[in-house]
C-alpha cells in the first residue's frame, strides 16, 4: 500500500515510464544527438505550428491522465512527433561515428550512416519482432478444452471470476462474470429492466453472477435476473445449460473449494476439467463443467 | 512502406492474441454489422464510431472481425511512414531528412505494435499525423485544400478518437503565435491564415457533426468534444464536480 504523501510521486513515475517505454530508448539517445543539430530544422512556420501541436498534446496527456485511467497508447500521436524530432540525430551520430575514420580509414560516410541505420533497426526491430515475455497462452489454450467438451451445435457459457473476457471470445462462448467480492455491482436486471440499486458491500456479492451493463449501465456490473450466492450455484448452471456451462476460475481447484467450505455448503455438481499453470505454477486456472440437465434427474 | 508493412505483418505473426479490449471493439462492430445501428453502441456509448465501422464494413463483406480490425491496423499503420515522410519533408527540407522520418516510423517498436493489434490507436495515429501534415503544407503555402485536406483528417481522427479535435484547438493557437512573430506582416499573416483556419473548422465540422447528429437516435452518446475532458475542465474550474 502506498502512503497518500508518495501517491502524487507514485503516479507521476509510472506517466515518465510510460512516456519512455513508448518513445522508447534508441529516440531517446537520438533526441539528444538532434539537440545537438537542431540547425536542421528549418525555423519558418511549419516548425511553430509542429511545436505548437506538439505542446498542446502533452498538456491533452496530462488532462487524460488526471481525469480517467490512463494508458500508454495514448501516446501513439506523441510518439510519433518525438520520432520526428530525433530525425536530426542520425546524421549527428553518423557524424561522430565518421570521426573514426582517422583510426579506421575504410570508414566512409556512408558506411557510418548505414551502420547508424543497422543499429537502429536492429534494436528497434529486434524489440517489435520479440515475442512478448507474457504470451497469455492460456487465452488459447482455455478455450481449446472448452470446445473439446462442449456438446455439439450448443454455444458455451463461461462463468469466470475473470474480468478478461478473452478466453470466452476465443472460445465463442457468453460471457459471465462471478463475482468473488471484488466488484462493487450497482445495477441489477428484473424482467429485463436494468434499474439501479444501492452499491452491494463487497462482502456481499461473493458467489453473484453478473453480466457488463449497456446503455446506462455502461461500464458496470449488472446481477442477473436469478437467485445469487454460491446457494444457488448448482441450480443456476442448471437452468444456464447444464453442460454447456463452464467455470473457469484463476485459482487451483482446492483454493475455490474453500469458498464453499467456509459457507458449509457442499462444493456444486460440476466436473472438474482441468487446472492450467502458467508462469512456473504462479499463474493457475481451473476450469469445470456443468453437468448435463438429465444427469440432475 | 513495403518494409513498414513487412514489420507489422511480422508483428501479427508473433502475437497471438489481441488486447483486453479489443473484445469489446469486435463485439460492437459484430451488432453494428449484423443488428444494426440502433442498438449497436450500447456496450460502449461513449465509442467513437470510425474504426467500429471498419470493423463492422468487415463481418458485413465475411471477414471476420478480429481479421478486419487488424487488416485496418495495419494498413493505417503502413501509412504512417507516408505521413510521416510529409512531415518530415515540411520541417526539414530534404529529401533524405524526410526518408529518415519515414523510416524511423517505419523501424519504432511502440509504433508497430499498435499496428498490430484490433485497437483504434494505429487508425487514429495515421488520420492525426495526416492532418498535422496537410496543416504543415498548408502553414507554409496557404493553400486552401491543404487545409481543407487537415481539416477533413482532423474530423476522421476524432471519429475515430476524441483527442483528434487536438488539431483544430491547436491552429488558433498557432496563428497567435505566428502573428506575434512575424509582427511586421501583422495583416498578410492575418488575411492569409484566419480563412484558412475557418476553412479547415468548416471541413471539420462538416465531416464530425453530422456524424453526431446521426448517432443521437442511437445507444450512442459519442460527442465530437470529449465529455472527459470537459467533466475535468469543468471541475478544475470549480463549475461542476466531476460525477465519473
Amino acid at each position: 500500500m502506498i502512503s497518500p504523501i508518495y501517491r502524487p510521486f507514485f503516479e507521476l513515475t509510472k506517466l515518465v515510464r510510460a512516456f519512455a517505454d513508448a518513445i522508447f530508448y534508441t529516440n531517446i539517445v537520438l533526441l539528444v544527438f538532434s539537440y545537438m543539430n537542431r540547425k536542421l530544422f528549418k525555423k519558418e512556420a511549419p516548425l511553430r505550428l509542429f511545436m505548437v501541436v506538439f505542446v498542446f498534446n502533452i498538456i491533452l496527456q496530462f488532462i487524460v491522465f488526471f481525469s480517467a485511467p490512463y494508458e500508454k497508447r495514448y501516446l501513439c500521436f506523441f510518439t510519433f512527433m518525438v520520432v520526428i524530432l530525433s530525425v536530426p540525430g542520425v546524421p549527428k551520430l553518423a557524424e561522430l561515428i565518421q570521426k573514426l575514420s582517422k583510426y579506421i580509414p575504410w570508414l566512409t560516410p556512408k558506411i557510418s550512416f548505414t551502420a547508424v541505420m543497422l543499429i537502429i533497426i536492429g534494436i528497434s526491430a529486434g524489440k517489435a519482432l520479440t515475442p512478448s515475455g507474457n504470451p497469455k497462452r492460456w487465452f488459447k489454450d482455455i478455450p481449446v478444452e472448452i470446445k473439446k467438451h462442449c456438446p455439439p451445435g450448443q454455444m458455451p457459457v463461461l462463468i469466470t471470476d475473470s474480468s478478461d473476457e478473452r478466453s470466452a471470445y476465443y472460445a465463442k462462448a457468453d460471457y459471465i462474470k462471478l463475482s468473488l467480492g471484488d466488484e462493487n455491482i450497482r445495477y441489477k436486471k428484473v424482467n429485463g429492466v436494468i434499474s439501479e440499486i444501492f452499491p452491494l458491500a463487497n462482502r456481499y456479492s461473493i458467489g453473484f453472477l453478473v453480466k457488463r451493463g449497456v446503455n446506462d449501465s455502461y461500464g458496470a456490473w449488472v446481477l442477473m435476473d436469478i437467485p445469487h450466492g454460491f446457494e444457488y450455484f448448482s441450480d443456476n448452471i442448471q437452468n444456464l445449460g447444464g453442460d454447456k456451462v463452464f467455470v473457469l476460475v484463476t485459482m487451483s481447484h482446492k483454493d475455490f473449494s474453500v469458498y464453499f467450505e467456509e459457507k458449509s455448503i457442499p462444493f456444486p455438481s460440476i466436473k472438474f476439467i482441468k487446472e492450467f499453470k502458467y508462469k512456473h505454477g504462479k499463474m493457475i486456472f481451473t476450469l469445470y463443467q456443468g453437468i448435463p440437465p438429465v444427469a440432475k434427474k | 512502406m513495403l518494409f513498414a508493412f513487412a514489420l507489422r505483418i511480422g508483428r501479427c505473426l508473433v502475437v497471438t492474441h489481441m488486447d483486453k479490449d479489443s473484445v469489446m471493439y469486435i463485439g460492437v462492430g459484430k451488432k453494428l454489422a449484423h443488428d444494426g445501428i440502433k442498438t449497436a453502441f450500447e456496450r460502449n456509448p461513449r465509442i467513437p464510431p470510425l474504426y467500429i465501422f471498419t470493423i463492422a464494413c468487415g463481418e458485413y463483406m465475411g471477414i471476420d472481425g478480429e481479421t478486419a480490425g487488424r487488416a485496418v491496423s495495419v494498413l493505417a499503420g503502413t501509412l504512417l511512414t507516408l505521413a510521416g515522410f510529409m512531415v518530415g519533408w515540411s520541417l526539414f527540407k530534404n529529401a533524405n531528412l524526410a526518408l529518415i522520418s519515414a523510416f524511423l516510423i517505419a523501424v519504432h517498436p511502440f509504433l508497430i505494435v499498435i499496428s498490430e493489434d484490433v485497437m483504434r490507436d494505429s487508425l487514429f495515429d495515421t488520420l492525426i499525423a495526416f492532418s498535422l501534415a496537410f496543416a504543415l503544407m498548408g502553414s507554409e503555402k496557404g493553400k486552401f485544400w491543404q487545409w481543407g485536406l487537415s481539416g477533413l483528417f482532423a474530423g476522421l481522427a476524432t471519429l475515430t478518437r476524441s483527442e483528434g479535435s487536438v488539431m483544430i484547438l491547436a491552429i488558433p493557437i498557432w496563428i497567435i503565435v505566428d502573428l506575434f512573430v512575424k509582427r511586421s506582416e501583422f495583416k498578410k499573416t492575418l488575411f492569409k491564415f484566419i480563412p484558412s483556419f475557418f476553412f479547415a473548422l468548416l471541413i471539420f465540422c462538416l465531416c464530425t457533426f453530422p456524424v453526431e447528429y446521426i448517432l443521437k437516435g442511437t445507444a450512442s452518446k459519442w460527442m465530437v468534444f470529449d465529455t472527459r475532458i470537459f467533466g475535468y475542465l469543468k471541475s478544475v474550474a470549480g463549475i461542476e464536480k466531476n460525477k465519473k
